[in-house]
């Protein structure tokens, strides 16, 4: 008889139970945080590079707490992009956006699904409208969940610098279903904050 | 009605002074409460309060010092953290802590819901932040589950009710039928420990579902319909009492919520409404205010017919809101406000005399018939 095999003689039928439930429960929620972990990092590595100038709304407001607000040119869907579909109350839409000559990116378009053809120059995000929103009356302030940059504790002081002296850019990695994720910033075409994937 | 243990110790003397319960059957009694009280006491409360603690500071730490530990660490961190509060937890259980066994599955859903904000906060993720507690309230729901751990399943319930109200709170017109299944799958894991402070705790997110979701029904519609539902709970619970308690004893506890609940949608109407839309919107407010406080009359009637002292008390509590809700809103003018009152005092004194009538006739009728 192994050791394991004596230990498992020893445990009552109830405990076993117990102790099979308890495992069960752990690799449940690791296996979910760890489902997280690897599907953030598999878009992070091979989604599309997009840089995005960030917008400071109120830099006197513009930190809370441990993150930065970041508001995007793109945040704001103009009435003429809105009103090609008749989209009521949708928690989800697709906006196309388009890189401009300056290599600026501007939405589009809103749609229901993922356009299936989109030229080069072209790509959708999913986006959320904001609290109160509705896709049907343009224009319409939309989240991306790239929304929130988060810093370390008092650290907030130099990037808020940053947004006021150089014009600040997050780099967005956007995967095949439109979901975007920040991979880091920029100032001036220069990296400042990169992103480890671990 | 809760009797505490001191009072029925003082009552046990006085019984056996008066001869009504024999020396033999009081001990065997205050035996019987005495094996009752195993069930854990004060150090199960006070361990399911460390855990929470234990993991709220986990999350601060982890946040506080997020830049001297790389990702992967931090990961490691919390995943071991999980794995050894379940560890801990199977090793508690084993030497039959059972209450620090639950504390241990407690500590270990707080770091699962900490691991996903910080996992989000890692990756800079800005989703739609209801998903984020959703996917906490199931891990919670499946180890209160599994594991038939009452705390975890008092914190999945908890976290379901905040998991709905930041749903709700993004649409003003949104019911949100996604609660039930949810709610229904922490009362089936209830229903399995038996538990009954969880029942009332269900029992209480049910209701503040109710009451959300007839409220974001537009216009009075919801209201109404609210009033309705409490009413048909207290009416069903006051006259059909024998045949629910057959069913399970809950009749008085269907009684008190049916109140509340119809109380609330009254309420709203009477004077929440009413200062929103300004104060000409409801011109029919002493008809609301003689309703309502006519249904409280009749829920004290029940209350002290059944011996119910819960709706009793809530009764009590209702009527006087109402009548200083009523004061303050005014009825016309403070004149009228006057009338009013004077009238349904006149009616109350009425009322009471009829009752002292009537039980000095049954009194005498049993006199007769001894």
């Amino acid at each position: 008889m192994t050791i394991f095999e004596n230990i498992c003689s020893s445990v009552p039928a109830a405990l076993k139970t117990r102790g099979a439930a308890l495992l069960a429960v752990a690799t449940l929620q690791l296996a979910t945080l760890g489902f997280i972990v690897a599907d953030r990092i598999r878009l992070l590595k091979t989604g599309r590079e997009i840089i995005l100038p960030i917008v400071p709304v109120d830099p006197r407001d513009l930190f809370k707490g441990d993150y930065v607000q970041l508001g995007f040119p793109i945040s704001t869907i103009p009435a003429t992009a809105t009103t090609g579909e008749d989209m009521p109350r949708l928690k989800q839409a697709y906006v196309t956006i388009e890189q401009q000559p300056d290599a600026s990116w501007l939405a589009v378009a809103v749609s229901a699904r993922r356009p299936a053809t989109m030229a080069a120059n072209q790509t959708a995000l999913q986006a959320r409208p904001a609290q109160w929103s509705d896709w049907s009356h343009g224009p319409v302030r939309v989240r991306y969940g790239i929304e929130r940059y988060y810093v370390p504790e008092g650290t907030g002081g130099d990037l808020e610098k940053l947004a006021r002296e150089k014009k600040l850019s997050a780099i967005v990695a956007v995967d095949a279903k439109g979901r975007a994720a920040i991979k880091g910033l920029s100032a001036d075409g220069k990296r400042v904050y990169d992103e480890p994937l671990f | 009605m809760i009797i505490t243990q001191a009072r029925l110790q003082a009552d046990l003397k006085r019984w056996q002074s008066e001869g009504w319960v024999s020396d033999a059957g009081a001990t065997a009694i205050l035996r019987d409460l005495a094996q009752r009280n195993r069930s854990p006491g004060l150090y199960g409360a006070l361990a399911v309060l460390g855990a929470v603690l234990l993991g709220v500071a986990a999350m601060s730490f982890v946040a506080a010092h997020w830049d001297s530990l790389s990702k992967l660490s931090r990961l490691a961190l919390l995943g071991g953290g999980i794995g050894a509060s379940y560890a801990a937890a199977f090793e508690l259980f084993r030497r039959r802590l059972d209450p620090f066994a639950h504390s241990a599955v407690l500590a270990g859903i707080a770091l699962f819901g900490a691991s996903i904000m910080l996992i989000a906060q890692m990756y800079h993720m800005d989703g739609n932040p209801p998903d984020a507690v959703w996917l906490w309230s199931l891990g919670a729901l499946a180890a209160g589950v599994l594991l038939r751990s009452n705390p975890t399943l008092a914190a999945s319930v908890v976290l379901i009710c905040v998991w709905s109200g930041m749903t709700v709170e993004q649409d003003s017109k949104l019911i949100h039928w996604g609660f039930l299944p949810m709610w229904g799958a922490a009362a089936a894991g209830v229903a399995n420990t038996r538990w009954r402070a969880g029942k009332h705790l269900l029992a209480l997110a049910l209701s503040g579902w109710l009451i959300v979701s007839c409220l974001q029904i537009e216009r009075e519609t919801g209201r109404y319909l609210l009033v309705a539902i409490g009413l048909a709970m207290a009416v069903a619970a006051a006259l059909r009492a024998d045949v629910i308690d057959r069913w399970r004893p809950i009749s008085a506890t269907l009684l008190a919520y049916g109140m509340v609940l119809a109380y609330i949608g009254l309420f709203v109407i009477q004077f929440v409404d009413r200062a929103w839309s300004g104060s000409a919107r409801e011109p029919h407010l002493w008809l609301w205010g003689s309703t309502t406080l006519t249904l409280l009359i009749a829920a004290m009637a029940a209350g002290w017919r059944t011996g119910n002292g819960r709706v009793l008390w809530l009764a009590y509590a209702g009527f006087s809101l109402e009548i200083i809700a009523l004061y303050v809103a005014k009825i016309g003018s403070l004149l009228g406000t006057s009338a009013f009152f004077f009238l349904m005092g006149v009616l109350v004194i009425a009322l009471a005399t009829l009752a002292y009538r009537m039980r000095t006739e049954t009194v005498g009728q049993r006199e007769v018939m001894s």
